[in-house]
């Protein structure tokens, strides 16, 4: 049988316990009660297929990463967003050409999270509408996305 | 060491732990995906030639005339923004912008060959992209010099010439 801790060395115990963790711990647990990328997804990279300018086709790339939530409940309430560093928050925009390109080319991002576990697979996939680089510069162009997770 | 001084220390322990836990934790909540095309280059050509017909007037050469007879015949052409065309006639070893090539009419009666120099010139420079809207004007010339059809025999003569067009590398 479990024996009631009543003394007030116990209690003072317990209490300092409780500060302590209040103080250090419950934050820490606050962060845990959210979503993560998990090791070996915190970076990647997407090479769209040839921009053939000809025939102008949409063109669509897709990268899969892993994530985790923890408790798996916070993938109910977990918002995943994304920036580009050329773009902005709406549209992604690819920079470069030879000469400079200086409208740059629009892509869309998409984010969708599958899966029935605390870990589960997060897929993005971006589109370029053919009309986007149909007149672009020929060249390399390139754009980084940085994906945020909250909570 | 009391018990309580051993239970202070490993509360503070295990909230350590989480705390550097949690710091890792937050370092994960993003991450950074490169990405990257590429757009080639590229030239086309947007419409057919019409006929051209190589002549003094009236659709004739004057066998006795020391000017050259001559004609023109335009297309449309796009090429990737900023690049310019060359092109390549009935398959010639070599490419150019302008691109010239002499090439033999062959009389309908008479099956005689009179040559001819065609010549097709980016006369609207380099491209502003392949989307509608950016077409550029191709000339060809054709130009056939007294010399030749001083000797010929009287007859029509024709040929079809294949253009090519591709982007300049």
């Amino acid at each position: 049988m479990k024996r009631l801790r009543t003394s007030p060395a116990a209690i003072r115990t317990t209490a300092g316990a409780c500060i302590l963790a209040a103080a250090l711990g419950c934050a820490t647990g606050t962060a845990f009660a959210a979503c993560e990328f998990r090791a070996g997804s915190t970076t990647g990279s997407i090479a769209f297929p040839l921009l053939d300018p000809v025939t102008a086709p949409n063109v669509t790339a897709a990268i899969q990463l892993n994530v985790r939530c923890q408790p798996q409940a916070q993938f109910a309430i977990a918002q995943w967003t994304w920036s580009s560093a050329n773009g902005g928050t709406s549209t992604g925009q690819l920079a470069g050409g030879t000469p400079v390109y200086a409208p740059g080319i629009a892509y869309s991002v998409g984010i969708a999270v599958a899966g029935s576990s605390a870990n589960r697979t997060l897929t993005l996939t971006l589109q370029i509408a053919g009309p986007n680089y149909t007149n672009a510069s020929a060249g390399s162009y390139s754009d980084v996305l940085t994906l945020q997770v909250t909570p | 060491m009391s018990m309580r001084i051993f239970k202070n220390i490993l509360v503070g322990a295990l909230a350590l732990v989480g705390l550097l836990a949690g710091e890792a934790f937050a370092q994960a909540t993003s991450a950074t995906v490169t990405v990257s095309a590429v757009v080639p280059k590229a030239c086309r050509f947007y419409s057919s030639p019409a006929a051209m017909v190589i002549q003094h007037s009236g659709g004739l050469i004057d066998p006795v005339s020391v000017a050259n007879a001559t004609g023109t015949s335009t297309l449309s052409y796009r090429c990737t923004n900023t690049i310019s065309p060359q092109f390549n006639i009935d398959s010639d070893i070599t490419w150019g912008s302008p691109k010239t090539r002499t090439v033999n009419l062959v009389g309908a009666v008479t099956a005689a060959n009179l040559p001819a120099d065609i010549t097709v010139t980016a006369t609207g420079g380099a491209g502003t992209g392949l989307g509608a809207g950016n077409d550029k004007t191709a000339t060809i010339g054709g130009l056939i010099t007294p010399a030749n059809f001083g000797a010929a025999a009287p007859d029509t003569y024709s040929k079809t010439v294949t253009i090519d067009i591709q982007a300049i590398p």
